[in-house]
C-alpha cells in the first residue's frame, strides 16, 4: 500500500511496516488497520514522523507507533522508540511537553445502581473540590522553592510524607511514584516558579477526571485481581506535569537544538533535537526530565486523595465504606532506561513512550506483587460519552515493542471544527442524554471535547488486544466528567 | 501587509503569519497568540513592560519571544495585549529583540481563554519571498 508516497508493507492485519531507506536507521512498524490507514492516517503527517523518528542515532530494532498514532511534534503521539544508551540519544520530542502526562484508576466499594441519583452532586462537589481550568491553581497552599524541590525529588512519596497517599498506593503507581536520579539543580528557576501553585490541579484541554462505571469484564480472573466488578464506580484522573514539564520540554529543547549542532546530527526535524544519552546535555535533560515527571506523579496523588475527601463528603460515608484504592497510575509521555533482549542480548535502551503506555507482562520484576500473576494494568481513556479500558501487559509487548501500547483514542477532529459542529445545540443535555454529568470551566472545552471529535478507543484496544500486546480486562463507561 | 490567518491542526492552534520585516513578523504572530490565548477586549492595559531577548537564531527569537509572553500570562498574571515598540538587531554573532509591551496585571483567570503549553519548532522557518516574510507558527495547547 502506497500512502503519500510512503510504502507500507503489511507484515500481519494489525501490523504494517515501512521498509528502511534513505537516512533511517531501522524500519518502522505501526500497528493499525487497512481501515485505519485509509480513514486517518493518510490525512496527516505522523507516517512522515515514523520515518524521521528512525533516523534518531543509536535507535533499535524498529521506529515503533501504536494504533492510536497522529500527528505531534517531532515523535508521533503514539510513537515508541528506543536507543542504545551507550551510542544513541535521547530527545525531548520523544516525551513530549506534558512530560508524564498519564492516568490513575482508583476503585471503589459503590455500586452505580445504589448512588447513580447521587452522581450529579458528586461531580458538583469533586468540581469544587479539584481545581481544573486554566489559571487554576489552590488545591493545596502555594508550595515554596524548597517544597517544590522535594516534590521533583520525591515524586508521589511526598504526598505519602504529608498523609495524601497510601503505602499501597505507592506500590500502585508505576516506579513507585518515583524515578531514582531527579537532580532540581537540572530544572531552571522559571520551570520551578510555573509549578508552585500548580501541584493538585487537573489543568485544561483533554485533561480530566471521570466517574466510570465497569460495564463489561472480559477477563474474570484478571478484574477479580483488580478488584473489579460489573456495576463498580471508579475514579480515574487524567493529567500530567502542568507548567512546569512544558516549561522543562520547551527549556531543553534550546539546549539538545544546540547540541544536535555540537554533534554534528542532522536530522529531518528540530522537533527532534537530541544528545548523546551520554553527555552533560543528555544527562541534564534526562534529570530534569525525573524531576517533572515525579512532580506529575505527585499532582495525581494529590487529585486522588482531594477525590477521596469529597466522595466521603457527598456520599457521607467513612473511608473504608468507601474503599478508595489505586488499581493503578502509568504515564504515557517518558523515557525511561531499561533492559531489553535485542538480537538476543540484554541490552540498555532509553525507551521513549510518547503518547504510549508500559505494557509490562505477568512476572515482570517491575509490576507490583499483586498483579504478578496477570501482568501490568494498562489504561487506556476514550472519550468522554463513550468508554475506556483497562487491559494488562503481555510478554508480546516485550519482544514486539519495548513492552507498550497504545494511550487513548486521538482526535479526528480539529477543535475548530468540533466548536463549528457544537454551534448552536445543548451539549450539555446531550451528553445527559448518554448517561453523562457534565462540571466544565466552560462550554468551549466540552465542545472542543465532545464525544464525536475523538477516534473510537474500542478500534485502537482491539488492534493491540489482536496482536496480543495487551489484553483487555475491562470496558468502562462515564458517568460523571470534570473538564477544565 | 503584515497578517495572520488561524489554519486546520487536529489537535492544537496553527496560525500563518506575515509581514514587510522580521519585526513585522514577529508584531502579527503577537497578535494572532493573544486572540488564541485571551479574552484580549476584556483587558484595559494600563501598564508597560520593557523586555530584551538574545538568540541566535531569528526562529529561536521568535519562540523566545512567544514563550515569554506566555510565561508572563501563566506565571506572572500579566497580560499582554499589544506590543508599542518591537526592534530586532544584531549584537556580538547573536540576535537581540527589544520590545516594550502593552498590558496589565490580573488575577482574573477567566481572561485565559486557552492554556498555551509552549510554542513549538514544528513548521516554523521564516522565510523570505518578494518583500514578504512569512511562516507558520504552532502553538501546543
Amino acid at each position: 500500500m502506497n500512502i503519500n508516497g510512503i510504502e507500507l508493507v503489511k507484515i500481519h492485519e494489525n501490523l504494517w511496516e515501512i521498509p528502511k531507506y534513505g537516512g533511517m536507521l531501522v524500519p518502522g512498524r505501526i500497528y493499525t488497520s487497512q481501515s485505519m490507514i485509509e480513514s486517518t492516517l493518510k490525512n496527516d503527517e505522523a507516517l512522515k514522523q515514523v520515518i524521521n523518528v528512525a533516523h534518531l542515532p543509536g535507535i533499535q530494532k524498529y521506529s515503533l507507533a501504536m494504533p492510536d498514532i497522529h500527528w505531534g511534534y517531532g515523535f508521533p503521539i503514539g510513537g515508541v522508540a528506543a536507543t542504545d544508551i551507550e551510542s544513541g540519544v535521547i530527545s525531548p520530542g520523544g516525551v513530549g511537553y506534558d512530560i508524564n502526562c498519564g492516568v490513575r484508576v482508583a476503585r471503589t466499594n459503590l455500586e452505580y445502581n445504589k448512588i447513580k441519583t447521587k452522581i450529579q452532586k458528586i461531580i458538583e462537589d469533586l468540581f469544587k473540590k479539584i481545581p481544573a481550568g486554566v489559571g487554576a491553581s489552590g488545591a493545596i497552599k502555594k508550595l515554596n522553592s524548597n517544597e517544590i524541590k522535594d516534590v521533583l525529588v520525591m515524586g508521589s512519596k511526598w504526598s505519602h510524607k504529608i498523609g495524601f497517599a497510601t503505602d499501597e498506593d505507592i506500590i500502585h503507581t508505576e516506579e513507585n511514584g518515583c524515578l531514582e536520579g531527579a537532580d532540581p539543580i537540572f530544572v531552571s528557576d522559571r520551570a520551578i516558579e510555573r509549578g508552585l501553585d500548580q501541584a493538585g490541579t487537573l489543568g485544561s484541554g483533554n485533561h480530566f477526571l471521570e466517574v466510570d462505571v465497569v460495564e463489561e469484564i472480559f477477563d474474570k480472573e484478571k478484574a477479580g485481581v483488580m478488584g473489579l466488578f460489573i456495576g463498580q464506580i471508579l475514579i480515574m484522573i487524567h493529567t500530567g506535569s502542568r507548567g512546569l514539564g512544558y516549561q522543562i520540554c520547551d527549556d531543553y529543547l534550546k539546549v539538545l537544538l544546540r547540541a544536535e549542532k555540537k554533534f554534528g546530527y542532522k536530522l529531518p526535524d528540530k522537533q527532534l533535537a537530541c544528545a548523546p544519552i551520554k553527555s552533560l546535555e543528555g544527562e541534564s535533560y534526562l534529570s530534569a526530565m525525573k524531576c517533572a515527571a515525579n512532580f506529575a506523579w505527585n499532582n495525581r496523588q494529590v487529585i486522588m486523595h482531594l477525590s477521596k475527601l469529597s466522595l466521603m463528603d457527598s456520599l457521607n460515608i467513612t473511608e473504608s465504606g468507601l474503599g478508595f484504592k489505586l488499581i493503578y497510575d502509568v504515564c504515557h509521555n517518558i523515557a525511561k532506561i531499561e533492559e531489553h533482549e535485542i538480537d538476543g542480548m540484554k541490552k540498555k535502551v532509553c525507551v521513549h513512550r510518547k503518547g504510549a503506555t508500559r505494557a509490562f507482562p505477568p512476572d515482570s520484576p517491575f509490576i507490583p506483587h499483586s498483579f504478578k500473576s496477570i501482568g501490568q494494568p494498562v489504561l487506556i481513556p476514550g472519550d468522554m460519552g463513550r468508554y475506556s479500558f483497562i487491559a494488562s501487559g503481555t510478554s508480546t509487548a516485550i519482544k514486539e515493542t519495548f513492552g507498550s501500547s497504545c494511550h487513548g483514542a486521538g482526535r479526528v477532529q480539529s477543535r475548530h471544527k468540533a466548536l463549528a459542529q457544537g454551534k448552536g445545540r445543548n451539549l450539555i443535555s446531550e451528553l445527559q442524554s448518554m448517561g453523562v454529568s457534565i462540571q466544565a470551566k466552560g462550554i468551549k472545552t466540552i465542545s472542543e471535547e465532545m464525544p464525536y471529535a475523538y477516534k473510537d478507543v474500542a478500534e485502537v484496544v482491539d488492534i493491540m488486544h489482536n496482536s496480543g500486546i495487551t489484553l483487555k480486562v475491562a470496558k468502562l463507561r462515564p458517568v460523571g466528567v470534570i473538564k477544565g | 501587509m503584515s497578517n495572520y490567518k488561524f489554519i486546520e491542526h487536529a489537535a492544537d492552534i496553527a496560525v500563518e503569519v506575515s509581514g514587510g520585516s522580521y519585526e513585522e513578523v514577529f508584531i502579527t504572530a503577537l497578535d494572532a497568540f493573544c486572540k488564541a490565548a485571551m479574552y484580549t477586549k476584556d483587558i484595559q492595559a494600563s501598564e508597560k513592560k520593557t523586555i530584551n531577548l538574545y538568540s541566535e537564531d531569528i526562529n529561536w527569537l521568535l519562540i523566545d519571544f512567544l514563550n515569554e509572553i506566555n510565561f508572563l500570562i501563566q506565571t506572572k498574571k500579566w497580560f499582554t495585549i499589544n506590543c508599542v515598540e518591537l526592534n530586532i538587531e544584531e549584537q556580538d554573532n547573536r540576535l537581540k529583540l527589544s520590545a516594550v509591551l502593552l498590558g496589565t496585571e490580573s488575577t482574573d483567570s477567566s481572561l485565559i481563554k486557552e492554556e498555551i503549553k509552549s510554542v513549538t519548532y514544528h513548521q516554523l522557518n521564516i522565510r523570505k519571498e518578494g518583500n514578504v516574510y512569512s511562516t507558520i507558527v504552532v502553538f501546543d495547547i
